[in-house]
C-alpha cells in the first residue's frame, strides 16, 4: 500500500510516471517551416562555432 | 511514519519520490496554515539560483568593463532592461516545468524528435563545458588576488562542487547554493566604497544617458556582451529541470514567478553594483584593455575602493565563478540524463544517478584540468565561449517558444497572445543581437 505522505505528490510527479514519454508532436506548417529555417541556421552556425573553437585552441598564448 | 525505503522500492516508489514528497508535505502544510512567507521560502530557489548563477565570472567582468569604459550612465538602465528580458524568458520555463513535470531537454527530445533532442543536448553540454573553463579561470584569478597558488584555488573549487553533489538531496543542495549565491551581493558594499553620488545614478535611470562617445562599434559590442551576460541557454535548461526536481506544481506558479522576479532584481542590483564599483577607473582615465581578470580589476581598483573594497570585489568574482560552476555543471547533468532517459535528480543516490552525477563530475574535472594546463589559451577560449553561447542562443529560444505554445502539454498554462508578442520580440531581439555579436567576434579573431 502506498504510504499516506506520498499523496503529497501529484500522480504525474512520481519518477515512474515521469519516465513515460510524451508522444511526438504533430507539426503544423508554421512549426515545420521554423524547424527547417533552424536547420539552415544550424548549417551556418555550426561551422562558425567549430572555427571559433579551433582558432581559440590554436591561438598562441 | 515513513516506511523503510527498501519496502517502498518494492512498490516502485523511489528515494527521489520519498524526498520530494516530504518537501511537498511541508509546502501543503504552510499553504493550509496561510503562512505565506514560509510558503515563499519553501518554494523559492530555482529562480534566485538561475539569475544569481548567471552573474558568473565572465558576466561580472563584462559589467565591470562597462563601468570602467563608460562610467555611470546609459548602461545602468540597459542592464535593468536585460534583466526584465531574462525574467520574461525564464518565466516561460517555470510554466513549462510545472505543467509537464519534465525537464527542457526531455521535452525537446519527446515532442520535437531525437534529432533536435540530441542537437539541443549536445550544444548545451559542449557550450557548458567551455563556460565551466571560464568559471574556473574566474575562481583561480580571484584566488590569485589573495596570493593563493592557481592549483590550490582550482582544487578548492573542485572540492566544493563535488561536496555539493555528495549531499544527494535537492533541498539541501539548493539551500547551500542560495547561501553561496548571496556572495554575489558583495559587489554592493564594494560599489558603496566607490562613494557614488546618487544624483548621476538616478539621472542615468531616468534619461538613459550619458553614453560617452555615442553609439559606435565599441558600445555595441558591450551592449551585446551585456545581453549575452543575462540570457543564456543553460539558464533555460537549468531552471525548468530545477522546478521539476524541486517538485513545484501549477498551484505554485505565483511563488515561482516571484522567486524568478526577486532573482532578476537581486542579480540586476549586483550587476549594476559591479559597474558602479569599476566606474572610478573611468573617471581616472585608466586604460582597461590590459585588465583581463577579476584579480586585475581588483588590483586596479584598490587605490579607489581601498583594501576592503578591492578584496570584496575579488571575492565576489571568485564566488561568481564558483556558483556558476555548480549551476552550469548541474544543467549539463540534467540535460544529458533527460536525453538518455536515465535518473535525473539531485535526490538520487550515486548508484541510481551515475550518469547524472558522472556528467557533472567529469565536466568539472575536465574544465579544472584545462585551466591548469600551462600555456592554455584561456583568454581566447573565453572569447570563443561568448561566440558559441550567442550563436547557439537562437535555437534554444526557438525550442522554448515552440514548447510553451504546445497546448497539448501546456493546457491553460500555454502562452497567450501578449506573452507570445513580448516573448517573440525578445527572442528575435536576442537572437539577432547574439548573431551580430558572434559574427563580430569571429571577424575579430
Amino acid at each position: 500500500m502506498t504510504p499516506e505522505f506520498l499523496a503529497a505528490l501529484a500522480p504525474e510527479q512520481t519518477a515512474k510516471r515521469r519516465d513515460e514519454p510524451y508522444p511526438r508532436k504533430k507539426l503544423g506548417f508554421l512549426t515545420a517551416a521554423l524547424l527547417w529555417a533552424l536547420r539552415l541556421y544550424v548549417f551556418i552556425a555550426v561551422p562558425l562555432v567549430i572555427y571559433a573553437f579551433a582558432r581559440a585552441v590554436m591561438q598562441p598564448t | 511514519m515513513m516506511e523503510p525505503l527498501a519496502s517502498l522500492e518494492e512498490q516502485d516508489v523511489t528515494r527521489e519520490d520519498v524526498l520530494r514528497a516530504s518537501d511537498r508535505v511541508k509546502v501543503q502544510r504552510s499553504r493550509a496554515q496561510g503562512r505565506w512567507l514560509r510558503l515563499f521560502w519553501l518554494l523559492s530557489g530555482p529562480g534566485l539560483l538561475v539569475m544569481l548563477g548567471e552573474n558568473d565570472g565572465p558576466s561580472m567582468l563584462s559589467y565591470a568593463t562597462t563601468g570602467a569604459v563608460y562610467g555611470v550612465g546609459f548602461f545602468i538602465p540597459f542592464i535593468l532592461l536585460t534583466f526584465v528580458m531574462a525574467y520574461l524568458v525564464q518565466e516561460m520555463t517555470v510554466r513549462l516545468g510545472v505543467a509537464t513535470y519534465r525537464g527542457h531537454a526531455e521535452l525537446i527530445f519527446q515532442r520535437l524528435g531525437p534529432f533536435w533532442g540530441y542537437f539541443a543536448m549536445g550544444d548545451l553540454v559542449f557550450g557548458n563545458l567551455l563556460t565551466l573553463v571560464t568559471e574556473f579561470v574566474a575562481i583561480q584569478a580571484g584566488g590569485m588576488y589573495f596570493g593563493l597558488p592557481r592549483a590550490l584555488s582550482v582544487g578548492i573549487g573542485v572540492a566544493i562542487v563535488f561536496s555539493s553533489f555528495a549531499l544527494r538531496r535537492y533541498h539541501t543542495w539548493e539551500r547551500g547554493m542560495l547561501l553561496l549565491a548571496a556572495g554575489n551581493l558583495l559587489f554592493i558594499p564594494a560599489a558603496l566604497l566607490a562613494h557614488p553620488h546618487p544624483g548621476p545614478v538616478l539621472h542615468a535611470v531616468a534619461s538613459w544617458g550619458p553614453l560617452p562617445g555615442g553609439f559606435n562599434k565599441k558600445s555595441l559590442v558591450l551592449m551585446l556582451a551585456n545581453i549575452g551576460a543575462t540570457v543564456t541557454p543553460w539558464m533555460i535548461f537549468f531552471q525548468q529541470s530545477a522546478v521539476v526536481d524541486k517538485g513545484l506544481t501549477p498551484a505554485d506558479v505565483t511563488q515561482a514567478r516571484l522567486d524568478t522576479a526577486l532573482g532578476a532584481l537581486l542579480a540586476a542590483i549586483a550587476a549594476i553594483a559591479a559597474l558602479i564599483a569599476a566606474a572610478p577607473l573611468y573617471h581616472a582615465h585608466i586604460d582597461v584593455t590590459a585588465l583581463s581578470s577579476g584579480a586585475d580589476f581588483a588590483t586596479a581598483l584598490k587605490p579607489y575602493l581601498g583594501h576592503a573594497g578591492a578584496a570584496m570585489f575579488a571575492l565576489g568574482m571568485t564566488e561568481a565563478g564558483l556558483v556558476a560552476a555548480m549551476t552550469i555543471s548541474t544543467s549539463s547533468s540534467y540535460a544529458l540524463a533527460e536525453t538518455l532517459s536515465v535518473g535525473r535528480s539531485l535526490n538520487l543516490d550515486f548508484a541510481s544517478g551515475r550518469w547524472f552525477y558522472g556528467a557533472a563530475i567529469l565536466s568539472t574535472l575536465v574544465a579544472a584540468a584545462v585551466v591548469l594546463i600551462p600555456g592554455a589559451p584561456l583568454l581566447a577560449m573565453i572569447l570563443a565561449v561568448n561566440v558559441i553561447a550567442t550563436l547557439l542562443m537562437a535555437p534554444a529560444l526557438l525550442f522554448l517558444l515552440l514548447l510553451v505554445n504546445d497546448r497539448e502539454i501546456m493546457g491553460n498554462l500555454a502562452n497567450g497572445w501578449a506573452a507570445n508578442l513580448a516573448g517573440g520580440a525578445i527572442i528575435l531581439g536576442i537572437a539577432v543581437a547574439g548573431a551580430i555579436y558572434g559574427l563580430m567576434t569571429v571577424s575579430s579573431l
